[in-house]
């Protein structure tokens, strides 16, 4: 066998080779919104190349229960049969519908956890209130206090629609009020555990829930080591000025 | 698409006329509509017994310029019945269970009749004044009849919700029009809170009206959508995306999640009655047994609804489906999927 001869097999060979790889990244790419990323039962097909979201995963080395399940009624042509059969097994629950793909925001905008308080709060509130938050004390652990403070004052929105609620539904809320709120953080940043010390009257129990809840879904800077801070809530209600303004 | 934030889980109709001091004979003075309002915040509670299939939908909004007049119209699979609610839920609800942060519900256990045609074109099931409101139950069979019964009951529907309407009418919907009645709204008042209404039919999953006509002008204001799913199952939202228009043209109608969800899980019955009237706890699914009561919170922010389509909340584990139950589901089944004939 000549040089030439073996080396134009070897050239025809890695062809050959790059071809075939190049194909199967093609399949690998392809189900996002693709027809191929739809579901088969076909035994035969789903050996012979990933067409169910979950071999696409593998395919991809994804965990599968990771991986959005791009599903739609079919493309144009997919017979009527099969249309029924995707809409049975979703009807059913057979659908892993949770991995669908979540489309909550606007392209491109972050989920803002505050804005069903800022917006009820405006809309639907005759009263004002004023909410000021002091510097976090910290009594223990790692955390840094300026770095807290950021979260703390975050808060604000939050404990001020807990204290618009109360107000409404109330009638012996005061119109001002001062309490401190001791926040357990864990190492992770999220917080295990919320406390306000000191005597709360029966009035402010749902108040103080409100505020416990809010004050538990934060979460700060990850640490060395759990913390404990401590922090005052300043919360006022001037007199009622009217409807708000949400443009 | 950017759209504007129109109405409702509903389509938003403006109302060319407004009803001024109702005359004895109940002609209405008219005058031209001064804006086409959008919604700035909707809160609904949706209580469904999958047993008896039986949906009720209870809804409060607050919309941006309200303007001398407006109405709604609700699609919705069977024939309806409208009712107002005289203490409102979402206060206490958001109390209680809140949208915007995870809480802590005992034993969370996550994962775990078709409509007649009416004989005319349009028939107007029923009348009544539903507090500020007047309500109209409709069947329709003819879009353009439906149209010529809107505009003679002061009920402008605009180019762009013809289409949407036309749709509901294919699908044998039937339609709540809202009519808002109140002799004057505060001018000086960017917003407005309606009341809130209920709105109970018999539906085999739970329904949500959520595609709302493509408004002319984009508008890009926050909106916000909070829904409570009280049931006796977990529910997974599902919408049927047409991209069409929108940024997305050209790519493959999906089914999408359209809803953030909170939390999920299972309630006392206790909790549940802090959390609602004496009024509203009737409705819950085994309201006079013990049965267990599933409860999700969900969240949307999207400012537009653009391509989204009503929204049939599927069962997230699964559940046997009869024949009977299939049936019932084809109107369901054709807004997640427009070639299925109801």
């Amino acid at each position: 066998m000549s040089g030439g001869y073996r080396r134009r097999t070897t050239a025809m060979l890695c062809l050959v080779l790059l071809f075939a790889l190049g194909a199967g990244c093609r399949r690998g790419s392809a189900p996002r919104g693709s027809a191929a990323a739809k579901p088969s039962n076909s035994a035969s097909r789903a050996a012979s190349a990933p067409t169910t979201p979950e071999e696409e995963a593998q395919f991809r080395g994804e965990e599968a229960n990771e991986t959005p399940l791009f599903l739609g009624p079919g493309p144009t042509g997919t017979s009527s049969s099969d249309r029924e059969q995707r809409l049975k097994k979703l009807f059913s629950g057979e659908t892993r519908t949770d991995r669908l793909p979540l489309v909550d925001t606007a392209p491109n905008v972050l989920h803002d956890p505050d804005l069903h308080a800022r917006l009820t709060g405006v809309v639907f509130e005759r009263r004002n209130v004023e909410v000021t938050i002091g510097l976090p004390r910290r009594l223990s652990g790692t955390l840094d206090e300026v770095r807290a403070s950021r979260v703390t004052a975050g808060m604000r929105g939050s404990f001020g629609y807990c204290y618009q609620l109360a107000l409404r539904s109330e009638d012996e809320v005061p119109t001002s009020l001062r309490f401190e709120i001791e926040l357990l953080i864990n190492d992770d940043g999220s917080v295990r555990s919320v406390a306000i010390p000191g005597e709360q009257p029966s009035t402010l129990t749902e108040l103080f829930i409100c505020v416990s809840m809010r004050a538990r879904r934060s979460h700060f800077e990850p640490q060395k080591e759990a913390s404990r801070v401590r922090f005052s809530v300043d919360l006022c209600s001037p007199a009622p000025r009217g409807m708000g303004s949400v443009k | 698409m950017k759209a504007r934030a129109w109405l409702v889980l509903c389509a938003w109709l403006a109302v060319a006329t407004f009803s001024a001091p109702a005359t004895p004979c109940g002609a209405f003075a008219t005058r031209a509509s001064r804006t086409v309002p959008n919604v700035v915040v909707e809160q609904t509670m949706i209580v469904f017994d999958p047993e008896r299939e039986q949906e009720h939908f209870v809804r409060e909004l607050a919309i941006r310029d309200p303007g001398p007049g407006f109405g709604f119209v609700i699609p919705v699979p069977e024939r309806p019945v409208v009712a107002k609610v005289e203490i409102g839920p979402f206060d206490r609800l958001a109390r209680t269970f809140p949208v915007g942060s995870r809480f802590s519900l005992g034993g969370v256990a996550k994962g775990s009749g078709g409509g007649n045609s009416a004989a005319a074109p349009v028939s107007v099931l029923s009348h009544e004044k539903v507090g500020s409101f007047t309500a109209f139950v409709l069947a329709a069979s003819d879009a353009n009849a439906l149209q010529k019964w809107f505009s003679d009951n002061q009920l402008l529907v605009p180019p762009e919700t013809q289409a949407w309407l036309t749709q509901y009418v294919k699908l044998r919907f039937y339609l709540v029009a809202l009519r808002y009645e109140a002799q004057e709204i505060d001018q000086k008042s960017t917003t407005w809170r309606g009341e809130t209404v209920r709105i109970s039919f018999k539906s085999a999953l739970p329904f949500y009206p959520y595609r709302e006509p493509t408004p002319p002008t984009p508008n890009a204001a926050p909106r916000e959508l909070a829904v409570w799913l009280v049931s006796q199952r977990m529910y997974t939202p599902v919408s049927l995306f047409e991209p069409g228009t929108t940024a997305q043209a050209g790519a493959a109608s999906q089914w999408k999640r359209p809803w953030l969800e909170y939390e999920a899980g299972i309630v006392d019955r206790e909790s549940m009655a802090a959390a609602l009237s004496e009024e509203l706890m009737k409705l819950l699914p085994f309201a006079a047994g013990r049965g267990r009561i599933t409860l999700q919170v969900f969240e949307d922010q999207k400012r537009s609804r653009a391509g989204f389509g009503d929204i049939v909340m599927v069962p997230r584990d699964p559940t046997a489906l009869t024949g009977s139950t299939l049936t019932r589901s084809r109107k369901l089944m054709a807004l997640l999927d427009p070639a299925v004939t109801p």
